[in-house]
């Protein structure tokens, strides 16, 4: 299972300052079971974006959505019409669920906005073995 | 900010304090309904603010007194992380409170809304929130 953690606030307003629609996508896989990157926190963080631009009198356009696997095609193509609405997709899937996102949809500005801190099995619940730590500096988040 | 009416949200618990914010309508405040402390989540408490409250209160049970045994524990740690984030966005953190209230004080219920919302009187409208 991949853990992350969601990026600090400060800099998810800084990266989508820019854009006036924004889609924040999430992934129902482990970043949902480690509270990270699910429907919830998808939803916190639009909220959050759209009250940050509120007081900066920047009204945006959020909406959160979530995919049941944002690192597989067959998922992730459900939002292909979704897409075409939205300037940026701020994606708080793993940074396999971004690749897949960038891989899928080239011509889509697609931001991180989760940091993958982690990956193994779960020994009980919230305690997750490192055996493959090492590749810690392989992911891409 | 004396003609200011601020516009106060009670996130209440139907098990305790929803009970007792039925019988009390106090201009300006907005009970809503929630089954449990516990079934919080930290994008109502924003929703809250987002849809123009000043200030959002989470009421649930009294402490080892919930009906689902740790939906009142739960509620604090979300305010507490909900008010972390409000401090990011740069939203004083003071408009959001958890209170434990009795489903039988409404006394307590009516003393702890009207201090919420004479604090809300004073710090004014929500920053960047339209005046009308």
């Amino acid at each position: 299972m991949i853990i992350g953690e969601r990026k600090p606030l400060e800099e998810v307003f800084d990266r989508t300052s820019s854009f006036n629609k924004i889609l924040v996508l999430g992934c129902e896989a482990c970043v949902a079971v480690c509270l990270a990157g699910g429907k919830k926190e998808a939803e916190e963080t639009a909220e959050a974006i759209s009250l940050h631009r509120k007081k900066e009198n920047k009204p945006v356009e959020v909406k959160a959505e979530s995919v049941q696997r944002q690192c597989e095609f067959e998922f992730i193509d459900e939002f292909k019409d979704l897409l075409k609405d939205y300037d940026v997709v701020l994606s708080v899937a793993c940074g396999v669920g971004v690749q897949t996102m960038v891989d899928r949809y080239p011509e889509k500005i697609v931001l991180p906005g989760l940091n993958t801190t982690f990956l193994g099995y779960p020994l009980e619940q919230g305690v997750l073995d490192g055996k493959l730590s090492g590749l810690r500096r392989l992911c891409p988040g | 900010m004396a003609d200011f009416n601020p516009s106060l949200v009670t996130l209440c618990c139907e098990n305790s304090a929803f009970l007792v914010a039925e019988e009390e309508n106090l201009p300006g405040v907005t009970p809503v309904k929630i089954p449990c402390g516990g079934q919080v989540e930290h994008y109502h408490i924003l929703n809250a603010f987002d849809q123009g409250a000043d200030g959002v209160m989470v009421l649930a049970c009294l402490k080892e007194n919930c009906k689902h045994f740790w939906g009142n524990d739960r509620a604090e740690k979300k305010v507490n992380y909900v008010k972390g984030m409000l401090e990011n966005i740069g939203i004083n953190a003071e408009r959001l409170a958890y209170s434990p209230v009795a489903a039988n004080n409404e006394y307590k219920y009516g003393e702890l809304v009207k201090e919420m919302y004479d604090k809300l009187k004073e710090m004014g409208p929500m920053e960047g929130k339209v005046k009308k």
